[in-house]
């Protein structure tokens, strides 16, 4: 018989907030069940209360037709369903096999002694089966993302689950390790496995899913076999409405050339780049990952002194490698593309995060200016309209999108000239994206000149003035607003016409 | 990368102190005779077991730094029951039951009071310190005389001392522990990942206290030892220095700082290293001071190579 898994009224409120509010879903084994929606929807939510993570409030869970009560996350492997979330849960130093029998391993006998060979021979009895190809005595740290995956997948099985729920399983893989993925999903299709797969890609989901199931603000919205409705409306209902609360602003007036970049090149990331960004004005560079830019930006903010070329700014050729300290210094900014790693610094307040480029001018004979910080600090954050409690506290427990604005409250003082972005809305909401658009837009309005790299096409033409696209390290074309052909655009970011 | 410098990055602590070795024998032939390699053999001992001990402890993601206070602290306890009873019996049980403790009671505030093993470990550092003094006042001695302690400090098994033949016994024991028990992947587990290990339904807790209580036993065994071998205890001993130098073996040996990783084998080849330098710079006469400093240039060396190794390894994994 097979296995199914029905959630039947599920509510779920955390204080004032309506995280679930009567959900109905259903998986059943043997097919892949997309769940989709923006961020805050309500999906991960959905998927604590079926993990054990959090109890519901209301409804009840059924397996098989029978109520069954999954309390804590042991209920839920008691179960059969295992989470694979996008922070993978392995020991690297462990072996392939050490890791999927990790808790539970095989010893020899009655023996204290672990029986590796046994363990490793049913890690291949396994991969095996779905046709894969690892060695189980391998240590986990040589493995890529793509095959930690399968490890932490591989294990869930092992420990006899059939329904695996997948949070964004793609977003840290290779094209070929995507390919791979997918048919290793095909193949536990087969073997009667169910998967709950959340992605945002349509694709993706179209391709393997048999089921979408499409939330928003806590309620489901649409669920449909596949093959009876199309991304798009996905799409639209995922959304339910556009980014109408951002409308790019018309603007004509341009200034002198604050920046500007002369046949700049560095070996494999970058060739023979030239291009001016004026003072008001948003240039926008956009290509496929790989293609370029962030080393290109990277170099134009002192971090990396290794090109060919020369970089002008305010009239002035610029040393190479004059390291970000000089440039803050010169009235630059950067926000990073990775705003955990290399933008906030964790354990610090809001204020102080806010503060730290601009320290050394509150200096006041060596006494930093206190009420001076707290007014740049206050205005930045109603500029941004942070949400946060107060500004004392610690940046850590804030959204990303509010981090994110917090990385650019930092560069909102009056003397920044330049700004340079990396993916400023990456894994950032709706609202907040539309938030961040105005102060984009706020900063060029101001005559800071702004250099964006984003990956997303409908953000750059939302944005930019102008666009160069890159392939592999070089420009394509340019277009400038309103001239902007979307699918011309994407051709060209994609090597349509190149000739490698 | 070819073999060669694989070769090399993987076992280059022992090419080091086989060349330091041999740097040693240039300077003084004196320094490769029998006797001298005996001599290494029964200094590393004290100084092995608060490496074998620590390694499991660092591996985990923590650090001990009670252990060389402790042996102090055990050494005294062993002295002084000596004196009251003339017999080592009731001084070994004591010792093993107050190391014990001892380890429980650190292993117990990490594990269960979420409190970092640096800070728990300093406080009781200091503790074993001031009992020791408390013990016997500063200054004084108890001199350890007998058939057991000569045995220990200094009775041989086909010309190997038996305190050696007991270290390694014990870094073989550790060393199946390590690799072929559960134990040992629980062990490298909550090294790499506390919360990773704790999904994996492993009791994080139950392990943390273990490990605790091994390294205070071992420093347990070091007391007895190293007290055996002067033939007396007196507070004033540099359980500190013993300490160190334990954590600069297995650190030299490539057990990873930050926790995750390591391996029995360097943490002896590390131990190695160490005995080496503090025999090779007694025997060439090297004034304490600087004996102290030059120790210092090739540990931060040894130590430096390794933290680039394991860097260059880092990147080469991206």
């Amino acid at each position: 018989m097979n296995n199914r898994i029905d959630m039947k009224g599920i509510g779920k409120s955390f204080f004032a907030t309506r995280a679930l509010d009567d959900v109905d879903f259903s998986c059943v084994a043997g097919e892949v069940h997309a769940l989709v929606g923006l961020n805050g929807a309500g999906k991960s939510t959905l998927m604590k209360v079926l993990g054990g993570v959090y109890q519901m409030d209301e409804g009840r869970i059924e397996k098989n037709g029978q109520p069954i009560e999954i309390a804590v996350p042991a209920d839920a492997g008691e179960a059969g369903i295992s989470m694979i979330h996008q922070e993978l849960s392995l020991i690297n130093e462990l072996t392939v096999a050490g890791n999927i029998f990790l808790g539970r391993e095989l010893r020899k006998g009655n023996t204290p002694f672990l029986d590796k060979a046994e363990m490793a021979r049913r890690v291949k009895l396994e991969l095996d089966r779905f046709g894969l190809d690892l060695d189980p005595n391998r240590p986990v740290r040589e493995l890529n993302s793509g095959e930690k995956q399968i490890v932490e997948i591989i294990r869930a099985l092992m420990s006899n689950s059939w329904l695996i729920v997948m949070d964004e399983p793609t977003s840290a893989l290779s094209e070929e390790d995507k390919g791979r993925l997918f048919e290793f999903i095909q193949r536990m299709k087969a073997e009667g496995i169910s998967i709950i797969y959340i992605s945002h890609h349509m694709p993706e989901i179209f391709g393997i899913a048999e089921h979408v199931t499409v939330m928003r603000d806590g309620k489901i919205v649409l669920s449909e076999r596949t093959a009876e409705t199309t991304e798009d409306h996905v799409i639209r209902t995922m959304t339910g409405k556009e980014l109408e609360n951002f409308i790019k602003p018309h603007k004509e007036t341009k200034g002198e050339v604050i920046l500007s970049v002369s046949a700049l090149s560095k070996s494999e990331d970058y060739r023979d780049m030239s291009f001016d960004v004026h003072r008001g004005e948003i240039m926008v560079l956009t290509g496929l990952r790989g293609c370029g830019a962030p080393e290109l930006a990277k170099a134009i903010f002192g971090l990396d002194g290794e090109y060919d070329g020369s970089i002008t700014y305010r009239g002035q050729v610029l040393k190479p490698g004059r390291g970000p300290a000089k440039s803050v210094k010169d009235g630059m900014g950067l926000v990073t593309e990775n705003r955990d790693k290399n933008g906030i610094l964790p354990q610090l307040s809001v204020r102080d995060n806010i503060a730290l480029p601009f320290l050394e001018k509150s200096v006041k004979g060596g006494i930093i200016d206190s009420r001076y910080v707290d007014n740049v600090v206050g205005k930045a954050i109603a500029d941004t309209s942070t949400k946060t409690e107060s500004p004392a506290q610690e940046i850590r427990f804030l959204s990303g999108g509010n981090k994110q604005k917090i990385c650019f409250s930092r560069w909102l003082d009056s003397d920044l000239e330049f700004l340079i972005l990396l993916e400023p809305t990456r894994g950032i909401d709706v609202h907040a994206k539309a938030d961040i658009y105005r102060i984009i837009e706020d900063l060029a309005e101001r005559g800071v000149g702004i250099l964006i790299l984003s990956y997303e096409i409908d953000e750059v033409i939302m944005l930019a003035d102008r666009v160069i696209t890159l392939y592999q390290g070089q420009s394509i074309s340019e277009y400038r607003y309103p001239n902007f052909d979307k699918d011309k655009m994407l051709a060209d970011m994609a090597g349509v016409g190149q000739s490698h | 990368m070819t073999g060669a410098a694989k070769l090399l990055r993987e076992y280059n602590i022992v090419f080091v102190t086989i060349g330091l070795c041999l740097v040693f024998f240039l300077i003084s032939p004196r320094f490769v005779s029998i006797d001298n390699m005996s001599a290494i053999s029964r200094q590393i001992v004290p100084i092995g077991l608060i490496a074998l001990g620590q390694f499991f402890v660092v591996v985990s993601g923590n650090i001990d730094l009670s252990m060389g206070m402790g042996s102090v602290l055990f050494a005294i306890v062993l002295g002084v029951l000596f004196g009251a009873t003339g017999g080592v019996a009731l001084g070994i049980i004591a010792v093993i039951v107050c190391s014990l403790a001892l380890g429980f009671f650190n292993g117990a505030l990490v594990a269960k009071l979420k409190l970092p093993a640096f800070i728990v470990t300093l406080s009781t550092l200091f503790m074993a310190q001031g009992l020791s003094g408390l013990i016997i006042p500063r200054g004084q001695q108890i001199f350890l005389m007998g058939d057991f302690f000569r045995f220990v400090g200094a009775e041989k098994f086909l010309g190997v001392y038996w305190s050696f033949l007991f270290l390694a016994g014990l870094f073989a024991l550790a060393y199946v522990v390590y690799n072929h028990t559960r134990w040992g992947a629980y062990v490298i587990a909550i090294g790499n990942s506390e919360e990773n290990a704790k999904l994996a339904g492993i009791n994080v807790d139950r392990v943390k206290i273990g490990i605790f209580m091994f390294s205070a036993l071992c420093s347990g065994f070091a007391g007895i030892i190293l007290s055996s071998r002067m033939g007396f205890v007196q507070p004033g001993l540099d359980g500190n220095g013993l300490l160190l130098d334990g954590i600069a073996a297995i650190i030299i040996g490539g057990t990873l700082i930050l926790g995750g990783r390591g391996t029995i084998a360097g943490a002896f080849w590390g131990l190695l290293f160490i005995g080496v330098i503090n025999n090779a710079l007694n025997l060439l006469n090297v004034v304490d001071v600087w004996h102290q400093v030059f120790k210092g240039a090739v540990i931060l060396a040894a130590l430096g190579v390794n933290w680039w190794l394991w860097q260059s390894r880092q990147a080469e994994a991206q």
